[in-house]
């Protein structure tokens, strides 16, 4: 049945054109990190993805600073034996956003922070954080360092491809330090043709990569979400193209200087 | 009797990059019916006619609409009446843009700064440089007929209480995507219904630059079709068409908006007028 709307006998109708103002909101931007916290992440590996979060908080204060189409609201996925939202938070404003470093440890049930997903990328009328009305395809970023303990996830993708929230999601996958073919085919699946599997083969670029994902995808993103309108992936296939760039000079300057350290 | 008010505004972002107003609205009186409809024509490169595309959608709303008796609305099974209007707005709409193709080919200056995907899409199919959104509705008799496709939305008010028509189900019109009357399957998702038109003081046709900023229907219904439905009410059309003006160019999120309302006067004007003044 429809949802009807009923104005409440404190709240009439009055025409204040500056008090109608305030109820026109920015558009949001949600950026959702999915945080692989098993017991394999401990050490290096957790240390970078928390310095990345610190940083990314404080880029996109800064970005939504300096733009006036969006606001940015943060969701951080951890999942270890079970997905959690970080602070309990589904969405933060990102000037809010509380941020306290993650812990690894447990198994790595991948499976749970899928559902976790599917429960916030619906509307807002139907329990979700997305607007019920027009907004901004979500950025969405998996990282993971190991096989899931359940396995294969064709439930839960199936669950989670009937979204359309989340078949228009910019979705990122990142592998850190793996040679594992399977697991590289389950972020290809989560990403599906939005996005890219970055492989980050040396624990050292971590912070780097998730940053420069987070926010050449968000930066477009902002700069982006006016009025276009119809079907087409103009917006994802520029960010993909960004971040591929951005990232080969990351690694090619890595490598560089690794070799001028070495000589 | 029967009130009606339509107003189209281009958004900040076209101004900005010289694009022309997408958006369109009509209406149309006479003895026995009044129609409003506003369409919203796609703002993506390949749409490079879109603000034409939304002008004949409002076209062949207010073309099929007329030829509807009310007799036809009480005749025969409601699917098979339901159908047959879908069809006509349909063909009405495929009809003036091929006839717009056959006066205006699409020349290669016209399409020189799109990519070459967006080129090949065109030449595989040159009514996708139309596409736009619909919405109408019509007042006939005792009947209220409605039709919807793509984004917007058509929202009926009875004593303050604001319900979506023809509310699409399928959530599949999330972000910037639509269906669309250019696509192959656009007859699959034109959603057609008719009600009695006791069961509504008014009708509000919105495009989505008007609905996107509010972000959901109770901020929507308090805070824009209340307000604007008791100034209508009031006789003051002048500060709605101010308001549609400021979200257009100022407040909203840069889109082209439109408005179109009809509302029974007779059922509503003491209720809103005394809403005013609370």
């Amino acid at each position: 049945m429809a949802e009807t709307i009923q104005g409440n006998d404190t709240e009439k109708p009055v025409w204040k054109p500056d008090r109608m103002d305030e109820k026109i909101a920015k558009q949001r931007l949600n950026v959702i990190l999915m945080v692989d916290c098993s017991t394999s992440m401990r050490g290096e590996r957790i240390g970078q993805v928390n310095h990345a979060i610190h940083d990314i908080k404080q880029y996109l204060t800064d970005l939504q600073n300096e733009n006036v189409n969006v606001d940015f609201y943060l969701t951080v996925i951890t999942y270890s034996t079970e997905a959690f939202l970080l602070n309990h938070d589904r969405m933060k404003a990102v000037e809010e956003f509380d941020f306290k470093d993650i812990r690894a440890g447990g198994w790595s049930n991948l499976h749970t922070a899928y559902l976790q997903l599917a429960d916030l990328l619906k509307k807002e009328a139907k329990g979700g954080i997305m607007p019920d009305f027009g907004g901004v395809a979500p950025i969405v970023l998996l990282l993971t360092d190991g096989h899931p303990t359940k396995w294969p996830l064709t439930e839960e993708m199936e669950i989670l491809n009937k979204l359309p929230w989340f078949k228009v999601a910019i979705r990122y996958g990142i592998a850190i330090e793996l040679n594992d073919g399977r697991t590289v085919q389950v972020l290809r699946d989560f990403v599906g043709e939005n996005g890219d599997v970055i492989t980050c083969f040396d624990a050292k670029l971590l912070e780097k990569i998730i940053k420069i994902i987070v926010m050449t995808a968000s930066k477009v993103k902002s700069s982006d979400s006016t009025t276009t309108q119809g079907i087409g992936q103009n917006t994802e296939n520029q960010v993909t193209n960004d971040i591929r760039q951005q990232i080969q000079q990351t690694i090619s300057d890595d490598i560089d200087s690794w070799e001028w350290q070495d000589d | 009797m029967i009130e009606f008010f339509n107003k189209t505004n281009v958004g900040f972002s076209h101004l900005k990059t010289g694009k022309p107003c997408q958006d369109f609205s009509v209406s149309y009186h006479d003895e026995t019916r009044t129609i409003v409809a506003v369409c919203d024509g796609h703002g993506s490169d390949v749409y490079i006619r879109s603000d034409r595309g939304s002008k004949f959608a409002c076209q062949a709303i207010i073309d099929a609409f007329k030829s509807v008796r009310s007799l036809v609305l009480y005749g025969k099974p409601k699917e098979q009446v339901l159908n047959k209007i879908k069809m006509d707005i349909l063909c009405r709409w495929n009809a003036l843009v091929e006839q717009d193709l056959e006066q205006n080919h699409i020349g290669k200056k016209e399409i020189e700064m799109l990519s070459e995907r967006d080129q090949f899409r065109l030449k595989n199919n040159p009514a996708k440089a139309y596409g736009t959104t619909l919405n109408g509705a019509m007042i006939l008799g005792k009947y209220l007929l409605c039709v919807s496709l793509g984004d917007g939305g058509i929202f009926g008010v009875k004593k303050g209480v604001v319900t979506p028509i023809l509310e699409e189900t399928s959530d599949e019109t999330v972000a910037n995507y639509t269906y669309s009357m250019c696509s192959e399957d656009a007859y699959y998702h034109i959603h057609v219904d008719f009600y009695n038109i006791r069961d509504y003081d008014g009708v509000f046709l919105c495009t989505d630059g008007i609905i996107n900023p509010y972000q959901n229907l109770p901020n929507f219904a308090k805070s824009f079709i209340l307000p604007v439905y008791t100034e209508l009410a009031n006789g003051k059309r002048e500060n709605v068409n101010d308001w549609i003006v400021r979200l257009g160019e100022k407040t909203g999120y840069g889109d082209d908006v439109s408005l179109a309302v009809m509302f029974r006067t007779e059922a509503n004007r003491r209720l809103y007028q005394e809403a005013r003044y609370q």
